[in-house]
């Protein structure tokens, strides 16, 4: 993020103080050599020993290759496998499926606990507790139609899967989905879908 | 950085990628092999993730995942490449019917966080995660989530 973006002087949409520091600089491949040349590794089954933990495992085989530490990007992270996770959360928060939504009663409670978002918090009522609804929060009509939405998307041929299949009215749920669809869907069908029922601010 | 290496549009440039997979699917739910493919990216981006284009280097079989010790396994293949780097190999061009000398560069590897931990030797579990920030990782324990968060990434 830019140092002078606005985002950065926000405090209360995030976790209540604000934001100056800047992003590390990424350790280059020397560098990294440097720290794990020492490291001397057991492999396979070996007693533990308790002792002075190292953040560094192992000295990587791959520096037994003469460029290796001369590489500027040296892993890279699975986009597609993030993308299915992220798309997975999203969708179960959305639909709050049980199981799958990120925004239950602890979540809140941990809200409370670093004191953010207090409007959020759980308020006691009897036996029960009631969540008040976070911006996100669907009703079961707007669910009804974000769901309808997707079973009615009509997309060129080969560039999605049948979505009818995957999405079910009676549990209002999209099931079976395939790291092709969570990015299409995350891409574009998602923020469509949800233009119309959410609050400007969330979309 | 290595000129001559780049002078030759023939040379190879590779880029390794992993994770567990289970042959058995949910016949057996233990069940976990590392294939280890090999994506040369001197093909043109949409034919060189295409099955036909890459290469099974190998596979670590067995019914448990290797984890950190999936340096011994790799071992082989990084002589090869390291072969293939410091002489290369004698290869047939079949387009300019000759023989010319074929070097190759490993560029990067692809794999999900849990394995990038194996292959780097860097941890991906615990507080310090984040294999930027090192030990100066922001992190935060949730006390009803029971989960750790990093906040400020």
């Amino acid at each position: 993020m830019k140092r002078n973006h606005p985002y950065r002087r926000l405090k209360k949409p995030f976790h209540g103080c604000q934001e100056d520091k800047t992003a590390p600089p990424p350790l280059t491949g020397d560098e990294v050599y440097n720290r794990v040349s020492h490291i001397e590794v057991a492999y396979g089954k070996t007693v533990k020993h308790s002792g002075v933990k190292n953040i560094w495992k192992k000295k990587s085989v791959f520096f037994e290759l003469p460029y290796w530490s001369k590489l500027d990007v040296r892993h890279c992270i699975d986009v597609m496998h993030v993308e299915k996770n992220v798309c997975d959360s999203i969708i179960g928060t959305l639909l709050n499926i049980k199981g799958k939504t990120k925004d239950g009663i602890n979540a809140r409670k941990d809200l409370v606990e670093m004191g953010v978002r207090l409007e959020l918090q759980p308020q006691p009522h009897g036996k029960r507790t009631y969540l008040p609804p976070a911006c996100h929060t669907l009703s079961k009509s707007e669910k009804i139609s974000f769901c309808n939405y997707l079973r009615g998307v009509k997309v060129p041929q080969g560039y999605f899967s049948n979505i009818k299949s995957l999405v079910s009215i009676e549990d209002l749920k999209l099931m079976g989905l395939k790291s092709h669809d969570c990015h299409v869907l995350m891409q574009n069908l998602l923020p469509v879908a949800i233009r119309g029922i959410l609050p400007k601010n969330v979309t | 950085m290595y000129p001559e290496f780049g002078r030759d549009p023939r040379n190879l440039r590779l880029g390794l990628a992993t994770d567990g997979m289970n042959p058995y699917g949910n016949l057996s739910s233990k069940h976990s092999s590392w294939p280890v493919l090999l994506i040369i990216y001197n093909f043109l981006y949409w034919l060189c993730m295409k099955r036909k284009y890459m290469m099974l280097s190998m596979m670590v079989s067995g019914p448990r995942q290797p984890e950190n010790d999936i340096d011994v396994y790799l071992s082989p293949l990084i002589e090869d490449l390291r072969l293939l780097w410091d002489e290369g190999v004698e290869v047939f061009d079949a387009y300019e019917k000759v023989n010319f000398n074929l070097r190759v560069l490993l560029l990067w590897t692809i794999n999900d966080f849990p394995a990038y931990g194996n292959l780097s030797g860097y941890s991906v579990k615990g507080h310090h995660v984040c294999p930027i920030c090192k030990e100066n990782t922001s992190y935060h324990q949730l006390k009803y989530g029971r989960k750790t968060c990093y906040i400020g990434h």
